[in-house]
């Protein structure tokens, strides 16, 4: 019954069209929006690719561990510069898509965009490192921060050769200019493990008095590269 | 809302493409126009925030052109704009909302709302790089009006657009500008004669008409036409 009188009562008093709604609606303030929401919101908007090769890095560590087979520490090792191309790819997407100009002219701007996706990224490669290195560690009996520096030099190396490669004028035109650093990275690794011999066993020496200092060395060129392609992704808009 | 630039100039290396341009716009519509090269989107990149003056000053109300503020309240569409090649209509708009920090089950019903507005609604799941020229423009300018902005600058709207989704179009911005400070360039004389209450002629980087456009000051078109020639 009283749904009745409620739909009658609507019927003959029918709710006036709204006057300034519109104007009072932008009036109303843009909401905050933290930092961390931002970052998250573009996780969706990194193709599954960079997230299916951290995968598969794991995948790979994992079914080395289970199997215990030593090769798949030369695996990984090999896998890691091509997820740093695939990061470094990811952080100019926007340039290459023709996307600058419209993020630019947005709220957060082209220049949180590109700063959003490179931490999702390096976070997803600290992620997998810290997976993969205790795993591969467990079948070689080398320490895991041995095996770490390992993995991490050759992702800081093509990541350090890549970022100004991609803001060149070449790099502007070709999504293939880091992968062919990654794979040159990968090549290396490949050849020296397999037939570097005294080399191989050199470089292992070195990385095991210096290696922390050196992912150190080329951690902090990383950084101050990707702060360049953080600050010129909106000169080139 | 006052839009004010002020004083604004654009130099490149040996080329000065913005020389100490000054003007006020409040809502309505302002029609700029200009030939290729006189300066037009250079004007408006800046105006957008896009592109860095050389000197002077553009605000909006006081907030100004490089702040988070304006561009909460800024809707912009470029001459020329790309997609990530994934993305159908919808997930572009909503995807240019996040952007522009609109929660989320608004932009769902605001992208649902414009794409109906410029005719995409049975094209909204479709990929945008199966558009025509004129859908993708379409699509671009339901981007530019997700956030309600209060300033709205569109760079050539029109470029790409039929006859029929043209009058559509400036029906549309006839409606928006009421509330709203609308800039918009373009090469069609009859668009501005249409809907603009305003009108910026720009020459080789300077202004040579601000104000109305009147019946009693002669033909746009001519008067356009004999600047340009």
């Amino acid at each position: 019954m009283a749904s009745d009188y409620k739909d009658l009562l609507n019927e003959a008093f029918s709710a006036p069209a709204p006057k300034g709604k519109d104007a009072f609606l932008k009036n109303i303030r843009p909401r905050e929006v933290s930092l961390f929401a931002m970052i998250w919101q573009q996780a969706a908007y990194i193709r599954v690719t960079a997230w299916l090769l951290a995968a598969l890095v794991v995948g790979v560590a994992i079914a080395g561990a289970v199997l215990k087979l030593e090769s798949a520490q030369n695996a990984v090792t090999m896998l890691m510069p091509f997820t740093a191309a695939v990061a470094v790819i990811e952080s100019n997407r926007s340039r290459r898509c023709g996307m600058s100009e419209l993020e630019t002219a947005t709220r957060f701007s082209l220049r949180s965009v590109v700063l959003a996706r490179m931490t999702l990224l390096g976070a997803a490669a600290l992620i997998v490192l810290l997976i993969a290195a205790p795993v591969i560690s467990a079948v070689t009996c080398e320490g895991a921060v041995f095996t770490a520096v390992r993995m991490v030099i050759p992702y800081l190396l093509t990541m350090s050769i890549s970022l100004p490669i991609e803001r060149s004028s070449l790099g502007r035109k070709t999504d293939l200019s880091s992968l062919a650093v990654a794979s040159v990275v990968a090549f290396v690794i490949y050849y020296v493990s397999n037939f570097g011999g005294a080399a191989f066993t050199g470089y292992l020496q070195v990385i095991g008095r210096w290696g922390v200092l050196i992912a150190l060395g080329l951690l902090a060129l990383t950084a101050a590269q990707q702060w360049k392609t953080i600050n010129k992704s909106e000169e080139l808009a | 809302m006052k839009l004010k630039v002020d004083r604004i100039t654009k130099q490149y290396k040996n080329k000065i493409a913005v020389d100490r341009i000054s003007f006020e716009l409040t809502e309505g519509v302002t029609g700029l126009l200009g030939a290729n090269g006189a300066g037009k989107t250079t004007l408006m990149r800046m105006m957008s925030g896009i592109l860095t003056p050389t000197s002077g000053e553009i605000t909006a109300d006081g907030i100004p052109v490089n702040s988070e503020e304006y561009r909460a309240i800024l809707g912009y569409l470029p001459q020329d704009f790309g997609y990530y090649p994934e993305f159908t209509a919808r997930e572009f708009v909503k995807y240019i909302a996040a952007l522009k920090g609109i929660e989320k089950k608004r932009a769902r019903k605001k992208t649902e709302e414009l794409l109906e507005l410029v005719g995409l609604t049975e094209s909204a799941g479709k990929k945008i790089k199966t558009f025509s020229g004129g859908m993708k423009q379409r699509v671009g300018i339901a981007q530019a009006l997700v956030n309600d902005p209060k300033i709205l600058i569109l760079d050539e709207p029109t470029a790409g657009l039929d006859p029929k989704e043209r009058v559509r179009f400036r029906n549309l911005i006839a409606d928006i500008s009421k509330d709203t400070v609308v800039l918009f360039s373009t090469h069609i004389v009859s668009d501005i004669e249409h809907i603009a209450s305003n009108v910026l002629m720009m020459r080789d980087g300077q202004l040579i008409h601000e104000g109305e456009w009147n019946g009693k000051q002669g033909d746009l078109e001519q008067f356009y036409m004999e600047e340009f020639k």
